[in-house]
This record gives C-alpha cells, structure tokens and sequence, in this order.
C-alpha cells in the first residue's frame, strides 16, 4: 500500500510515499495541513482568476476601447461608448423592453408559483405527479421548450389561435404582433419558471411548524386569517430569495427571444442581453457591447440591492 | 363531509392545472406524426391523419444528431468531473481546515456568483481568441470549468463530518489527501449528486456561450442544433413537423434525468435555491 504512489499524492506530497516522509515529518502538522489546504483551493482559484475575475474586469476596461478586430487590440476613446449609449435609440428600446418584460414577469412568476405552491401543499392523491408536471418545464432544456411554443403561437395553424377560435374569441397574432409579442414571451417564460419558484416556496412552507396553525385555531381564526397573518409573513425571506433570483434571470432573459423572435417584429421585443449580443458578435463592437454589459450589471445590482434593503425590512421571525 | 369535498375540488383543480402545463408537451407528440397539409389544416386535427414517419426520416437525415450528441455528451462530462472535483477539493479545505487567507479566498470565490455571465462574455471570448480557443469544443467547457456554488454546496456538506474522524485517519498515517478522497468524499455523496445533476443540466442547456463560441457545423451542441438546422424560419416558413422531432431530441436527455433523479434535483433546488 506504501508504494502506491499515485498522481495526487505526489502533488500533495513529492515524490516520496506518503507515510514514510522525511520531508513532511519535520514539517509541523500545523504547516502541513495549511499546504494541503492551499493545494486544494488552488485549481479553482486559479482558473476563477483567469475565467471570471479577469473577464469581469477586462470588460470594465474594454467599455472605455475601441476594439480594432484586424489588430486584436483596443484603442482607449474614454467615455465615447458611454455617450453613445445614452443617444442609442435602440439601446433605450432594449432598455425598455428589459423593464418592462421584468416589471411583468416578476410579480405574475412569484404569485403563479405561490398559487400553484399552496395548492399543491395540500395532501390529495396525485399530488406528486402534479409537482412533477410543474415542474418539468423549468428543467427540460428552454431552447427546445421555446421552438415548441413558437409552434403553438403560430397566428396561422397554431394551437392557441385555433383553440380561441373554436370558442369564438378574438384570435392573436402573438410573436409576430408588435404589441404583443413581448407579452407572449412573458407567457411562456412564466410558463417555464413557475416549477422554480414553486419548490422553494413548498420548501418554505414545510418549514413553518404545524403549531402556529394550532394556536391560530384554537384562538378562532378562519383558514384566510392563518394564511394572511401566519403563512404570507413567514413566507416573506423565501419570496424576497425568489424575487431576487427572478429578478436577476428575467435581466438576463435572452434564449427565449433568440429563438422565438430574434427581437422582433420592430424591435418589440429586443432586450439587453440580445442588444449587446449583436452589438459585440454580429456588428463586432466589442467595446460598445462591453458598455452595454456595464450598464446591465449596474442596473441588476441595483435592483437587486432595493429589493434587498426594501424586503429585508419586512422580514419577520416569530 | 365537507373536508373531502373541498380535498376533491383541489384535487380537479390540480389535474386541470396540470394538464394546461402538459398541452405544450402534448402537441409536440402529435405534431410528430403529421404531415406537412396536416399541420396547416383548418380545423385542427387531434389525431395525425394520415399517420406519418417522414417528420422523423427527415430529422435523421438532415441533421448529424449522434454526433451532437456525442459533443454535447462530451462537454457534458467534462463538466461534471471538473466542476466535481475543483469544487470538491476546494470545499473540502474551506470546510475542514484553517489557513492564513481563508476568509479573503472564500469571499473572492462567493462573490464571482453575484456577477452574471452575460458581464464578461464579450472578454472571455476575446480570452479565448488568444488562447485559440474560438471554435473549438474544449471552450465550451470553460463558463462551467469549476463551480463557486458547488464549492459552497460541499463546504457546508463537509462540515457535517465529524473532525474526530479527520484527526484520527492522520494518527493512523493518512496523506491529507487521502482523507479527502477515501474519507471526506463517501460521506458527500449526497451533495455531490446534487453537483453532477447541477452540472449535467448547466453544460447540457447551455446556449448562449456555444452560439457565441462555435462557428463549425462538426462541432455544435445539440441545442445548438435547433436555431442552425433551418427549421426554424425566420417569420413564416418554418417546418414545424421536424423541428418538433428535433426540439424532442434535444430535451430527451434532460426528461430521462428528470424522470430518474427527481428526488435529488428537487432536494437540491429546495436546499440551495440555485437553478
């Protein structure tokens, strides 16, 4: 067994068998568990260096170039892509229709999938089927999920417009409508994440004892009075988690519209994500794109620090 | 009496809910077997008439799926041998032992999680440019290389084992790591599922990276195949019947991980909130 040496022991300790070491003998145990200790967080801190610090920073610097692609270098123009961004037109297009496809989703996500956790927080038969039909969306792979609702949007001999028109309601040209497209995405994006939300809100509600029901009960209180004062405040850290995880996702949003209307039609559903994606990899402009990525950044960090701040204050513990 | 009745009205309400969520999983299978006037026809049909292969015949022989499969199949468990063993190894020492820097290493780690990827995806692939990396198949491996948050997810696993345990192994003679491999790691075998689940769906669904890295045709990932095969028209000449056929193959493997590991992929998003 001694001579055993294999790879990651002599990493960790030479080229000697591990029991039989001087070198490590003299060495306190103390110091020895410290290098072993940095031998282990090296791999990740290295490549977290190079892969994310790194990049993370550079794009800080890139948003102040002009990247010359022939070159592979950038030339400095100072704040001339920040200036820029302020009289893009359809930069503040995208801006736009990231708030509003945020301001939208957000508080339909976080309520659906309360909804949906309540309901199938309560014990019936077939309740684990129903949690599992929930939430396959969120983990079956988007873009396929997306090309399959593009489907059912089409205006033509899509599922939804025949279905509507079978019930003689007012059919819709959906994705390819300009007012409402971006409301289309918002459907099927609810209709991906509500499985999300609705396991951490069931992890939620497991977590509040039985007892408080009892108390609440026995004082009297009907089942909505338990909900409201008992359930919704205790709820209140998990939906913040969610809010903020959501927040930060639907900022983000990209793939859905990549495939389901590349922006369009009119730019009605051109968000940031896809706005710096053609400015860096389809016109090229790195250093544009690069600006734009701040701006993102800056603007989810501070949505996300209100909602921190702001919810953090309505978080109650009993 | 009237509890039973509520239980059964929750109970139909929950089946019709989740039946509305079914629809779109629903019409993709028949949309399979339908031919191409079949799919346009006024009124729909439910029931594909006449019953059709084609959809599939053609999906087999327009787009190279075994060999996206075979590179999304390769990235996948690249990943997750990385990202199991970098954040492992990492979580192991910032769970288990104290070092000069600990605290400053392991902020350094954490806070790489509040920057979103779309921030430096224009510098990592100007990175990659200078690595060679643009269009190759080890890049597409990088955003997922080691994970902060399954260094975090084993941290707080590996400090549920005993130091007992730790001290004694190193009486008995036991390299550190040793400990960490034969001792540590068994005892995180749930956690570490959890982590290779995580990181079979991260390499599995990505897109934006690959669509940003991959310009060859030889080496796209299978969703990569949906937005290149051409189904998938720009405003009216899609070809619905083999992009259903295609959208199904990409999502195959996700719904055969979902349908055997649910217990854990639920266990592991209620206990870490990361999706």
């Amino acid at each position: 067994m001694q001579n055993k040496l294999n790879w990651q022991e002599y990493l960790l300790l030479g080229d000697i068998p591990a029991t039989g070491d001087r070198k490590v003998k003299t060495l306190s145990l103390e110091k020895r568990k410290w290098i072993a200790a940095y031998l282990f967080i090296i791999p990740i801190v290295v490549l977290f260096t190079i892969f994310r610090i790194y990049p993370a920073f550079y794009n800080f610097a890139l948003s102040f170039m002009k990247w010359n692609i022939f070159k592979n270098q950038g030339t400095w123009v100072g704040l001339k892509n920040y200036t820029r961004l302020l009289e893009d037109e359809t930069f503040l297009t995208a801006f736009k229709n990231t708030l509003l496809y945020t301001g939208i989703f957000l508080p339909i996500q976080i309520s659906a999938s309360l909804g949906i956790a309540l309901l199938l927080n309560v014990k019936f038969p077939g309740r684990s089927f129903c949690r599992a039909v929930f939430f396959a969306p969120y983990i079956v792979t988007l873009v396929a999920t997306s090309a399959v609702w593009k489907w059912l949007y089409d205006p033509t001999s899509g599922l939804i417009n025949a279905f509507l028109e079978e019930l003689n309601l007012p059919t819709s040209l959906w994705l390819l409508g300009e007012n409402t497209a971006l409301g289309s995405v918002i459907i099927y994006s609810v209709w991906q994440s509500i499985g999300y939300g609705m396991i951490i809100f069931l992890a939620g509600l497991q977590g509040i004892p039985q007892q408080y029901y009892e108390a609440a009960q026995i004082d009297g209180a009907s089942k909505f009075q338990s909900f409201l004062h008992i359930t919704l405040p205790l709820l209140v850290p998990i939906m913040l988690f969610v809010l903020v995880m959501m927040t930060i996702a639907s900022f983000g949003v990209f793939s859905q519209i990549y495939v389901m209307t590349q922006g369009g039609p009119a730019y009605a559903t051109l968000v940031l994500v896809l706005y710096m994606y053609n400015q860096a990899f389809t016109f090229l402009n790195f250093g544009y794109g690069a600006a734009i990525a701040v701006a993102f950044f800056a603007f989810v960090l501070a949505v996300t620090l209100i909602e921190l701040k702001f919810g953090g204050r309505r978080v109650i513990s009993y | 009496m009237k509890k039973t009745l509520t239980i059964k009205i929750i109970t139909a309400i929950a089946f019709v809910l989740s039946f509305i969520m079914l629809v779109p999983f629903m019409w993709m299978v028949i949309t399979f077997f339908k031919t191409p006037p079949d799919i346009t026809s006024h009124p729909l049909s439910f029931i594909p008439r006449p019953f059709t292969w084609e959809n599939f015949t053609r999906v087999f022989e327009e787009i190279p799926l075994s060999l996206y499969y075979m590179n999304s199949a390769l990235v996948t468990i690249i990943v997750i041998t990385t990202t199991l063993l970098f954040s492992s190894m990492a979580g192991f020492a910032f769970g288990k032992y104290s070092f000069p820097g600990k605290e400053i290493f392991f902020v350094f780690l954490l806070s790489t999680l509040i920057v979103p990827f779309q921030t430096m995806m224009i510098p990592l692939y100007l990175e990659m440019k200078w690595l060679n990396g643009i269009d190759t198949r080890w890049a597409l491996v990088i955003p997922h290389i080691a994970s902060a948050f399954g260094t975090f997810l084993i941290r707080q696993y590996v400090q549920t084992v005993p130091d007992e345990l730790l001290d004694s192994a190193r009486i008995d003679g036991c390299s550190e790591f040793r400990i960490y491999w034969n001792i540590v790691m068994p005892l995180c075998k749930p956690a570490l599922i959890v982590l290779a689940i995580f990181g079979f769906y991260w390499a599995w669904n990505d897109f934006l990276w690959p669509i940003i890295i991959i310009n060859s045709a030889e080496k796209r990932t299978v969703v990569l195949s949906i937005v290149t095969s051409g189904y998938l028209g720009i405003t009216s000449d899609v070809d619905w019947g083999p992009l259903m056929v295609l959208s199904f193959f990409v999502m195959l493997p996700t719904i055969i991980f979902f349908v055997f590991l649910q217990k854990y992929i639920v266990k592991g998003i209620a206990l870490t909130g990361i999706k």
